[in-house]
């Protein structure tokens, strides 16, 4: 049986991770599975150096928008002459330093807004009312964050022009912090994660999972020794001396004490595999005070509901269903398959299986998940929008 | 024009000494170089772990298939004491079921590009249960997150940072003179704008191919030199170089006809940032687009529902499925006994119904191999207007790395999978014990690669389209000194 992912309707705005993903869980007896059939496995090399959706536009374009916009602010009115005009007729550097990031906004606002009011009348046609809701939060939430990001590239782009000594060297140390920050500080970050906290191969998951199951997770408890222990508390249980007398069917028993075994071990080595990711989250959570752009994408990725919390809830969720299935046929098979030979279950227990339903976490949740990448962000839209009244009360004609 | 004569060119190499003389005093370009050397090692070694961690996955897996069929074989004649009971070593369920895993070897220069490897499966598993159950295809434990992203390999370094490099240390080739009025002054002496250029390039040229070249070179050197001992190998190596300099020189070649066009330091900027976003965003964006749109296929999951649209039952479906393999071999048909012939065993019914449903699911997995194999010549077409596609593609050939050995491999597993029913369908069919000789006739994987002389061809002529991009634009800055 297979357990499909749903996709947001966000996924529009912002893939996220959906193609890296899977798109769906197999459910079976005796092994919690990973995700498979991830969509870009299917794809080119060229695929993966050129995923533009909308918000790899937001997050890649528009910061060099804004760097074109803000590198001749101040620096450029420096060397036509005019700042030392506009800095005698007395307007405070504030009122200035305002009015320059009023005017980028709004030629922002013109290139944005647009494309937002076209992105919000597709939503409220594609996605029915009780979801609608969700999405709007959700929506409401990504553009705040990508509201953050423009502030710290804006502040920064006018900081550099007050700052920099000619228009030259804003224009190059801007467009080097947007390529170095854009395309290379993210896959320095994941490279970074990856070697400092290494996720397991599946050769070595698996090797490892399979040990525990045989051995047991001490190591001294074998698959067989288990067994027989539990086939001696199963007849002591009931007051008789072999399996054979017992009223109920011990296969099936001994399939619910096997599961429940299984259950342990794939907790263990799940719960360390989670731990694992959440520790590389932290490395390009850090990195982020080194790039915004690491953590506009991990919270424009949560309010799409396609990054690694939103796959862990709907993958939990999977092995709750398969839990509950593969108990409801072992307790089956156990206690009305008692009879020798072949048991067939009738209809009844079909209509019993529950149906597999997953509920996608709603927007705050999402939000608390990855509230570090919205404080990265209002930190990041602080300092930059200090720096600039610095770099502007310093501003010399 | 540039000078040809020998006191032109001891002119260009005294204004190439000056000018490396600056570079020392320059703090961006010491900033900018050094960033490079970083990256570049950091890259390679990046690339060595990512081979490492393969080679040991491959080899554990392996390792661990040989073993457990090995204690098979063994306690099939019980000959030896493996641990394995003999019923079970002569039951050819135990092998078939367990299955086999085709492995798809690194490549001894898979260090110098990630590629698709960590993306793509290294091992498939290979089984009589259908394609979406085998067990040992649980894979799939990488971050998506670092997926999405990629990993910081050396192939990263040169497509991405090399040209970043390129503009930081020779924006400023003629423009800054320019702008500081000294240019004038340096053409008013007997020193053609040819030559001061070429004094000018010559350093930065010389230092941006030597830094990769020493940086792979030392590493091999060190971490693997018996690759350097290898006549394929280097012969691929020195493709390898020719690829990098060439995409090297063209990115040196524009940021010099941007200089001759009398720019300003500040224009020639952005239009080698414009043009570095083109190269390794846009265009790639529009090939990617263009190739998704030309090339629709099924999901994967639509192959999952076809082989599952119609619930079989073993006992009821397992005769007539039978019936194939009995038209085929007649000598499989068993006796009939009390006038009706026996149904298969349930282990034989089992491979039986698996095999159906992977007949089920194969148009559409024909399909979305076609698609992806369509879009791969898509973009073998259309790389000739994205420098950055042409380089990818090329290292990833070069490495092993690319889909296009991963679609080959692919190929081959479905092959091998075939030839593995065909081992081991007749013998679940008769019931048949597996003997110690059996074990030695199971079917074994062995990847074959791409001729040489084609993948030298193909990357070849990816390092010439270079080049000669590199020298087109080489005659831009011809054309202009006439001018």
């Amino acid at each position: 049986m297979y357990a499909v992912r749903p996709v947001g309707p966000l996924a529009a705005v912002d893939r996220g991770l959906d193609r890296y993903l899977g798109s769906a869980i197999y459910l079976e007896a005796h092994y919690q599975n990973p995700v498979r059939y991830r969509p870009a496995e299917d794809g080119t090399a060229v695929d993966r150096m050129a995923e533009l959706t909308v918000a790899g536009i937001l997050q890649l374009l528009i910061p060099l928008l804004i760097v074109l916009l803000t590198f001749g602010a101040f620096a450029g009115e420096r060397e036509a002459g005019t700042l030392r005009q506009l800095l005698s007729l007395g307007v405070p550097r504030r009122t200035f330093l305002v009015g320059k990031a009023l005017g980028i906004a709004g030629v922002l606002a013109v290139v944005v807004v647009p494309a937002a009011v076209i992105g919000a009348l597709a939503l409220t046609a594609t996605t029915d009312a009780p979801g609608l809701t969700q999405a709007g939060m959700r929506s409401a939430l990504m553009a705040g964050g990508y509201g953050l990001y423009c502030v710290a590239c804006v502040g920064l782009g006018l900081a550099v022009s007050a700052i920099a000594p000619s228009s030259r060297v804003a224009l190059l140390v801007l467009t080097g912090w947007w390529a170095v920050t854009g395309f290379v500080v993210p896959v320095i970050a994941s490279d970074l994660a990856e070697r400092l906290h290494p996720t397991p191969t599946a050769s070595d998951f698996w090797h490892a999972v399979k040990q525990d199951l045989d051995q047991g997770v001490d190591g001294h408890n074998t698959r067989t020794a288990r067994y027989e222990a539990f086939k001696q508390q199963v007849v002591a249980q009931y007051g008789v001396s072999r399996v054979e007398d017992l009223p109920v069917n011990f296969t099936g028993l001994a399939y619910l004490e096997s599961e429940r075994y299984g259950d342990m071990v794939f907790d263990r080595h799940y719960s360390r595999l989670a731990e694992r990711y959440a520790q590389q989250q932290r490395v390009h959570d850090v990195l982020a005070m080194v790039a915004p752009i690491i953590a506009i994408r991990s919270w424009s990725t949560a309010m799409a509901g396609s990054d690694l919390a939103h796959h862990g809830t709907f993958a939990q969720a999977a092995e709750r269903f398969r839990r509950r299935l593969n108990r409801l046929m072992n307790e089956e098979l156990a206690y009305k398959g008692a009879r020798p030979g072949l048991y067939m279950a009738d209809t009844s227990l079909w209509q019993r299986v529950p149906r597999f339903e997953y509920q996608t976490p709603d927007a705050w949740w999402a939000a608390g998940e990855r509230r570090r990448s919205l404080l990265l962000l209002g930190g990041w839209a602080l300092a930059a929008v200090m720096l600039a009244g610095a770099g502007v009360r310093s501003l010399t004609p | 024009m540039i000078g040809t004569s020998p006191s032109a060119l001891r002119l260009a190499r005294r204004i190439a000494a000056h000018e490396w003389r600056l570079f020392h005093r320059s703090g961006l370009a010491w900033i900018a170089t050094g960033l490079l050397v970083c990256t570049m090692a950091y890259g390679v070694h990046g690339g060595l772990s990512m081979a490492a961690r393969h080679r040991h996955s491959l080899e554990q897996v392996v390792q661990e298939r040989r073993a457990r069929l090995g204690s098979l074989a063994a306690a099939s004649d019980g000959s030896a004491s493996s641990g394995v009971r003999k019923a079970e070593a002569m039951d050819p369920w135990t092998v078939a079921y367990g299955g086999h895993v085709a492995a798809l070897p690194s490549t001894r220069l898979a260090s110098l590009s990630i590629g698709q490897s960590d993306l793509l499966p290294q091992m498939i598993g290979v089984s009589i249960t259908n394609k979406q159950r085998v067990p040992e295809d649980r894979y799939g434990f990488e971050n998506p997150v670092h997926l999405a992203v990629r990993r910081f390999d050396m192939s990263f370094a040169v497509i991405v940072l090399l040209p970043l490099v390129v503009i930081t240390i020779a924006y400023d080739l003629l423009a800054r003179d320019r702008e500081d009025g000294t240019l004038l002054l340096v053409l008013s002496q007997p020193v053609s704008a040819g030559t001061l250029l070429l004094g000018k390039l010559t350093p930065r040229a010389v230092l941006l191919a030597g830094i990769p070249i020493a940086i792979v070179l030392a590493t091999l050197v060190g971490r693997a030199p018996d690759v350097l001992l290898s006549g394929r190998e280097l012969l691929l190596l020195c493709v390898w170089v020719m690829l990098v300099v060439g995409y090297m020189m063209f990115w040196l070649g524009a940021a010099a006809l941007l200089n001759l066009r009398g720019s300003s330091s500040a224009a020639i900027v952005l239009q080698l940032v414009f043009l570095w976003v083109t190269v390794t965003l846009l265009v790639p964006v529009a090939i990617h687009v263009g190739a998704s749109a030309a090339t629709q296929a099924p999901s994967r999951l639509d192959a999952v529902n076809a082989s599952r649209d119609q619930p079989f039952e073993y006992f009821q479906d397992g005769p007539w499925l039978a019936e194939r393999w009995y038209a085929r071999d007649p000598q499989l048909r068993p006796a009939i006994v009390d006038g009706r012939v026996p149904p298969p065993s349930f282990a034989a019914s089992f491979f039986l119904v698996q095999e159906e449903m992977d007949q089920r699911a194969s148009p559409i997995d024909a399909q979305i191999e076609a698609a992806v194999a369509r879009k791969q010549r898509i973009v073998d077409g259309w790389r000739w207007i994205s420098l950055a596609i042409l380089l990818r593609e090329a290292l990833n050939d070069l490495a092993g790395t690319s889909l296009r050995r991963h679609l080959r491999y692919r190929a081959q597993v479905e092959a091998y999978r075939q030839r593995w029913r065909e081992f081991f369908g007749p013998r679940l069919l008769r019931g048949a014990a597996m003997t110690r000789a059996d074990y030695g006739a199971i079917p074994t994987f062995t990847m074959i690669d791409e001729p040489f002389d084609a993948l030298l061809r193909r990357m070849l002529t990816s390092a010439c389209a270079l080049w000669a991009l590199a020298g087109a634009l080489a005659g831009g800055c011809a054309l202009r000194l006439r001018d």
